[in-house]
């Protein structure tokens, strides 16, 4: 209980990340006709590709970075996938080394934006341009297919528990939170903060800005493989969406886009929030593509509103105004 | 009172200007050099692009890009970045095309609402930027999929309408050889927009505010009317090259203005003008326009697919990123 207050502290947008999160799920369930856990396992399901890119998206602006290639490295893990599966290649085999292209995809992104002080956003657009075609290559029309086992996989009940909602909670928690304790996720938020204060502390900070490319890379391609799971084929364009989703869904999550602050559960429960929304709007009989207009004004209103409500609070209070 | 200021310490300060004229030399230069290069190559290795015929459609491609990229090119010139200038254009397709239906009693219609758009969508980046303090690229980001969703509303994701004779005349007739009218709209507004950054106020101010935002605000330049105007212009930029682009085209398809985001920041960043804002101008732009279109239309020709022009066209901008990005940090 206490270790929650505490986080509460640290971390207020997170909560309020997850109250929005219990509104539109109420929401959506009394919207929803015959709710069940079947139901709700398809559902987290569809989210488990975006929850994944918005926790590495969340990790690299944690370092103060951005990465607009990331729906081109889920596409990639996507058609190595069912590409090198349909022709042959034990599914698994496929899967690791999609994860291992990922991760190269990551490094050099990361040695460009660290290493050579190149501007993220243009870089990875730049990259992000060559994958879309190193994609077109393995694949031009979408196509390939992979095992029904393993495209089974997020459906799997284990007891009354979808497996897909442990793999939401359980590849976050097994990937970040070790690193979150360790002397790297602190690196990591301090680099955020305040690049040259981290330096001053000893951190290696090219490094350590490399490496949240990386591990976001690492996230991404977990999400391209449940991506080929749910879709059971592969397709050059499946990752065009999911950048705008996941900056979306880590924003909402709380994450600042300033650096050093923020959390990898807020950004799932962002990725879930968004994908219920979606829902919702279509059980009240909307048509989809609303969802793209309404998922636009949160993105403005979660980081325009709370500048605005701290500026009236420095204005009321000049105390305030002065220590800022 | 604060343009007076400006004004009056512009020509008496000159030092700093020639100083950074003289470091950013080869930066000015090379834009130009890259073109050439481009243009001979192009022109050895595909003979069929010295028809006048090639080279006038090669001029159209380049006066749609052009347009795109004077808004494009002032928001990288405060630091700042427009990803919804795609997403502006395709919208604007869209309407006009569905609005003129083909005839031409309807373009003053068409070109009311190509302004409406493009001013709304710039007024609500800039006031989002400036006002909100939401970052530039996440602002123009969430627009950019508004007018998405708003495109496929419209629509239904079918294209509907017909572009008028008037605009299409104006886009494709061509005459002295190679110009079109876009063509000659383009330039006109190009060397407009160098006039405005060479010698206005505005200007001044605009270099100023990429220069640093603090110093700028400090030394009383406003810096929010000056990020909402530059949006404003880009987001009218943007809606005039999607009606150009319903003319040259004749009618509307879904996402035709898409490939234009990373073009327009291609062309920039390839001009010369500085990812990290504050230096550059339109007037390498122009060769980055170029390069730009020829190169592309080079890769096609030679035979290399989408795929091929995707990922060479990405690795001549992160070359152009590594190549002028560590002479712009020096400065």
């Amino acid at each position: 209980m206490n270790s929650l207050k505490r986080f509460a502290r640290r971390e207020p947008s997170a909560i309020a990340a997850f109250v929005i999160l219990t509104i539109v799920a109420v929401g959506w369930m009394l919207n929803t006709p015959r709710l069940s856990i079947s139901a709700i396992a398809i559902v987290i399901a569809q989210t488990l590709p975006l929850a994944m890119v918005a926790c590495g998206m969340a990790v690299i602006i944690f370092g103060k970075g951005i990465d607009l290639s990331l729906g081109m490295i889920l596409t990639i893990t996507n058609v190595i996938i069912a590409y090198l599966s349909s022709n042959g290649m034990p599914v698994l085999l496929a899967a690791l080394i999609a994860l291992v292209v990922s991760l190269l995809v990551g490094s050099v992104n990361g040695v460009l934006v660290a290493y050579m002080g190149l501007p993220p956003l243009v870089i990875t657009l730049a990259t992000s341009s060559i994958l879309a075609g190193v994609a077109l290559y393995i694949l031009p029309t979408p196509g390939g297919s992979v095992p029904r086992w393993f495209s089974n996989i997020p459906l799997l009940l284990i007891g009354p528990i979808p497996f897909s909602l442990i793999l939401l909670i359980g590849i976050p928690l097994l990937v970040w939170y070790p690193i979150r304790r360790s002397w790297l996720g602190t690196a990591i938020m301090a680099v955020g903060e305040d690049d040259s204060s981290a330096f001053t502390s000893g951190i290696n900070v090219r490094a350590v800005r490399a490496s949240t490319y990386v591990l976001g890379a690492a996230f991404t391609s977990f999400g391209g493989m449940l991506m080929t799971m749910t879709s059971a084929s592969g397709d050059p364009k499946i990752g065009v969406d999911f950048t705008m989703n996941a900056i979306a869904a880590a924003v909402i999550g709380g994450t600042l886009l300033s650096g050093g602050r923020g959390t990898i559960a807020g950004a799932v429960a962002g990725a879930v929030t968004l994908r219920l929304i979606g829902n919702l709007l279509f059980s009240l009989g909307l048509n989809g593509y609303w969802q793209y207009v309404v998922i636009g004004t949160i993105l403005i209103a979660a980081l325009g509103v709370p500048y605005l409500i701290g500026r009236a609070r420095a204005n009321s209070r000049p105390e305030l105004r002065r220590a800022a | 009172m604060s343009a007076t200021s400006t004004a009056d310490t512009g020509p008496s300060a000159p030092a700093p200007a020639v100083s950074r004229r003289r470091s950013v030399s080869i930066q000015t230069i090379a834009p130009h050099l890259i073109l050439l290069i481009v243009l001979a190559v192009t022109f050895t290795f595909a003979p069929g692009y010295r028809s006048t015929t090639q080279v006038a459609s090669l001029l159209q491609l380049m006066g749609l890009l052009g347009v795109v990229a004077i808004g494009q090119n002032l928001a990288i010139l405060v630091a700042g970045i427009d990803l919804s200038v795609g997403a502006v254009m395709t919208l604007t397709n869209l309407v006009t095309a569905l609005v003129m239906a083909g005839s031409n009693a309807n373009m003053p219609l068409a070109m009311g609402l190509t302004l409406l758009i493009g001013l709304t969508v710039g007024l609500v980046n800039g006031v989002g930027i400036a006002l909100l303090k939401v970052p530039d690229m996440v602002m123009t980001l969430a627009t950019m999929t508004m007018l998405l969703g708003t495109g496929y509303l419209i629509t239904g994701g079918v294209n509907k309408g017909n572009a008028s004779p008037a605009i299409v005349t104006f886009m494709q007739a061509r005459f002295a050889g190679v110009l079109t009218g876009g063509v000659v709209l383009w330039v006109i507004l190009g060397i407009g927009i160098i006039l405005v950054l060479r010698k206005s106020v505005f200007g001044m101010q605009l270099y100023a505010v990429g220069l640093s935002r603090r110093a700028a605000q400090a030394s009383g330049v406003r810096v929010a009317v000056i990020v909402i105007a530059i949006y404003v212009i880009s987001g009218v930029m943007s809606a005039l090259a999607g009606l150009m682009l319903t003319g040259y085209i004749g009618s509307s398809y879904y996402d035709l203005g898409g490939p234009y985001q990373l073009k327009s920041i291609a062309a920039v960043v390839i001009g010369g003008t500085s990812i990290f804002g504050g230096v550059g101008g339109y007037g390498g732009t122009f060769s980055g326009v170029g390069t730009i279109v020829v190169l592309l239309s080079f890769l096609q020709v030679v035979g290399l697919s989408d795929a091929g022009q995707q990922i060479a066209y990405g690795a001549v901008l992160l070359l152009m990123l590594i190549l002028f990005a560590r002479q712009q940090r020096k400065n």
